[in-house]
């Protein structure tokens, strides 16, 4: 439960402001009506440990403060134990229920209710409704529960003055005041959960049927996409449709033409002449000035990766999920997904930081956070690590065996497809406890919203942004005095013994290798430049994808699980790398 | 039955579904012991996609092993107060 009841984590609620907090269900419209409140998302803040944000922001006098979807207060997971911690709080709660979805919504209306908070309820989706054929009466909603009812559809706008002044004449009650007690009741609660649930369950069904007595039928064009989507047969072929057009957009257009632009151009041509001309000007030594804005220099690597790789290719993944996630499509994939990705111990939500992980692999790892239980993180995060190739990666790896012909392309896919089952599957074995299952809500298809799109991606790019700026800083610096001090050398020259012999490798490969974990594409440039024959391309490739990914990935790792973890993944991860490596290699022609 | 072997469009409801934690969870977002349901879709070794009204949820296949239920007769109704 909250610590301190008037300092929530990164917001400071200065005291005297009521403080209004939004609750509801996941895909209600929380947090377009958390928008459309507050104008403008001020605090973003990371509550500790988790992927969940909470924002905050103002409404007149008042604090505004919105939390993660949940279906109830009980701590089933992260995202709700956040939602309960801050709603506990409350002065007073905004509860955005979604007008299509009343019998499931309406459990934690009752909810909030039971627990003495006090309530205004954000009818939303009222044109979804109306479209469903669905008769939904909110004065009937009002007068059962006893609270005011403001009837909307927030993505056009509908209802938000009425929202407003809805807030501005509810009362205030003392939140924190009443926070133990409300603590209490919950608790209470818990002690008996099987039969309160049930019996609020009893009353949620009851009283759906009295505020929408008239069950629509959703038909259409959204029913019969969404039922496509999840069909044996149809289902994959849009999966495979969808990942062509992703390709090339993301592929194509942001990885190659893009960034082309931000980091060969903008970047190289002008930003690090221009910082390395400051810093020769400024910075009395040499060695202080390659540290700052040489070629590994600090500032010039880290603002070059972040702003000039690293932004448009975040950006560019976050905008995708966001799509795939307001468009309910989403859901869809983890459910084709979901029976392959339980046979390594995941479910279909993990397909998030798979996604993600084509991205890159640090940000993927970030977003595991979302997986159920800490098992499936440990396996998540190992299997990223391992077999999921990075954009820099992607990129090196089409251009290298793409001259080679599809056969090897055909066998290096297999080899890494396979080491993600066995490993997966090993993991799965050897690990104790169980993974969670797949228990997701399906919302109807529909056309992503602009707004709602942008907003998201613009949060979390942001946040992630935020986050891994200080951590490929820190790698950057490690790297740089590591070269300035020739240990980096160091490094190549022991590892040249294992690349030549083992591996069947030039002895530069090492190089190649040692490069490929400060930045994978470096790595790849430097594999490029070397002579190989087509089984050395091979081997290789399959080496470099499979180390952990690189620096910032590795430290990304260890915050999430720990220093021992970490060092556990890396040591597996790149030893794995080199025996699979060298038996690739004797077994090619 | 388990819900694992029902056939799509079938009415069904729920008798028992042994994980607590599953349950409290289910129980929430709207499914659960009592309530009336049809198998959405059903693929071997896949999720199955239960639908209610216009709300449709998917669960895991290791899950609907474990989730026993009843077929309701096509022509019977249910009456009472859960929506079907």
């Amino acid at each position: 439960m909250a610590a301190s009841c008037h300092d929530l984590p990164g917001l400071s609620i200065a005291a005297g402001r009521r403080r209004v907090v939004l609750a509801g269900n996941p895909n209600v419209g929380k947090s377009a009506v958390f928008f459309a409140l507050t104008g403008v998302y001020t605090n973003v803040s990371n509550f500790p440990g988790t992927t969940v944000d909470i924002a905050g922001g103002r409404l007149g006098a008042d604090a505004v403060v919105d939390t993660p979807g949940a279906y109830g207060l009980s701590p089933f997971s992260e995202d709700e134990r956040v939602a309960r911690d801050v709603i506990l709080t409350a002065d007073l709660v905004i509860n955005v229920v979604d007008a299509t979805n009343l019998s499931r919504d309406l459990f934690l209306t009752l909810q909030l209710i039971d627990l003495g908070l006090p309530v205004v309820i954000a009818l939303n989706m009222m044109d979804q409704a109306e479209g469903l054929g669905l008769q939904v009466h909110p004065e009937v909603l009002g007068r059962e529960l006893g609270v005011p009812v403001v009837p909307m559809t927030v993505v056009l706008g509908r209802g938000v003055a009425e929202l407003k002044a809805a807030v501005a004449l509810a009362g205030a009650a003392c939140g924190c005041c009443e926070v133990a007690a409300r603590a209490g009741r919950l608790a209470a609660e818990e002690a008996d959960q099987e039969a309160v649930y049930t019996e609020r369950r009893q009353r949620t069904e009851a009283l759906a049927a009295r505020v929408a007595p008239v069950v629509g039928r959703g038909g259409g064009l959204a029913a019969f996409l969404g039922r496509a989507t999840v069909h044996p047969v149809a289902g994959p072929l849009l999966l495979l449709g969808a990942l062509a057009v992703l390709y090339q957009v993301i592929g194509v257009w942001v990885a190659g033409d893009l960034v082309g632009v931000t980091e060969g151009r903008l970047m190289q041509e002008y930003f690090a002449p221009w910082v390395q001309g400051l810093a020769q000007r400024y910075l009395p030594w040499d060695w202080l000035q390659e540290l700052v804005a040489g070629e590994f220099g600090f500032f010039t690597q880290t603002i070059t990766y972040l702003v000039g790789l690293l932004l448009p290719l975040v950006v560019a993944f976050y905008l995708t999920v966001a799509v795939l996630e307001d468009s309910g499509y989403l859901p869809r994939i983890a459910v084709l997904v979901d029976g392959l990705l339980t046979r390594v111990g995941l479910n279909g939500r993990a397909v998030i930081p798979v996604i993600l992980g084509f991205g890159c692999v640090t940000m993927a790892t970030a977003s595991t956070r979302v997986l159920g239980t800490r098992r499936e993180r440990q396996i998540a995060t190992f299997l990223l690590a391992l077999a999921i190739p990075c954009s820099a990666q992607l990129a090196v790896i089409t251009t290298m065996v793409a001259p080679l012909g599809p056969g090897w392309l055909a066998a290096f896919t297999l080899i890494i497809l396979m080491l993600f089952g066995l490993v997966g599957a090993a993991l799965n074995r050897v690990l104790p406890g169980r993974s969670s299952d797949l228990l997701i809500d399906l919302p109807p298809l529909r056309l992503p919203r602009p707004g709602n799109v942008l907003r998201k991606t613009a949060q979390r790019s942001w946040a992630f942004l935020a986050e891994a700026g200080p951590i490929f800083a820190i790698g950057t610096l490690v790297v740089a005095a590591l070269q300035l001090s020739g240990l980096l050398t160091v490094l190549q020259g022991l590892l040249r013994p294992l690349t030549v012999g083992w591996l069947g490798l030039p002895p530069e490969a090492a190089t190649a290798f040692v490069m490929g974990f400060i930045r994978r594409d470096f790595g790849a440039a430097g594999l490029f430049g070397l002579d190989l024959t087509a089984a050395q391309t091979l081997t290789a490739l399959v080496v470099i994808t499979l180390f952990v990914p690189c620096i910032a990935a590795l430290m990304m790792i260890a915050k999430e699980r720990g220093r021992r973890e970490g060092g556990m993944i890396w040591l597996a991860a790149t030893s794995l790398a080199f025996v699979v490596g060298g038996v690739v290699y004797r077994l090619l022609p | 039955m388990t819900l694992a072997q029902v056939p799509t469009g079938i009415p069904f409801t729920i008798l028992s579904i042994p994980d607590p934690l599953v349950r409290l969870q289910i129980l929430r977002v709207g499914f659960g012991e009592g309530i009336r349901a049809v198998v959405q879709t059903r693929v071997p070794g896949s999720p199955v996609i239960l639908r209610r009204g216009s709300q449709e949820f998917a669960l895991g296949r290791r899950l609907a092993q474990a989730i026993e239920v009843r077929l309701q007769p096509q022509g019977g109704v249910a009456h009472g107060r859960f929506l079907s």
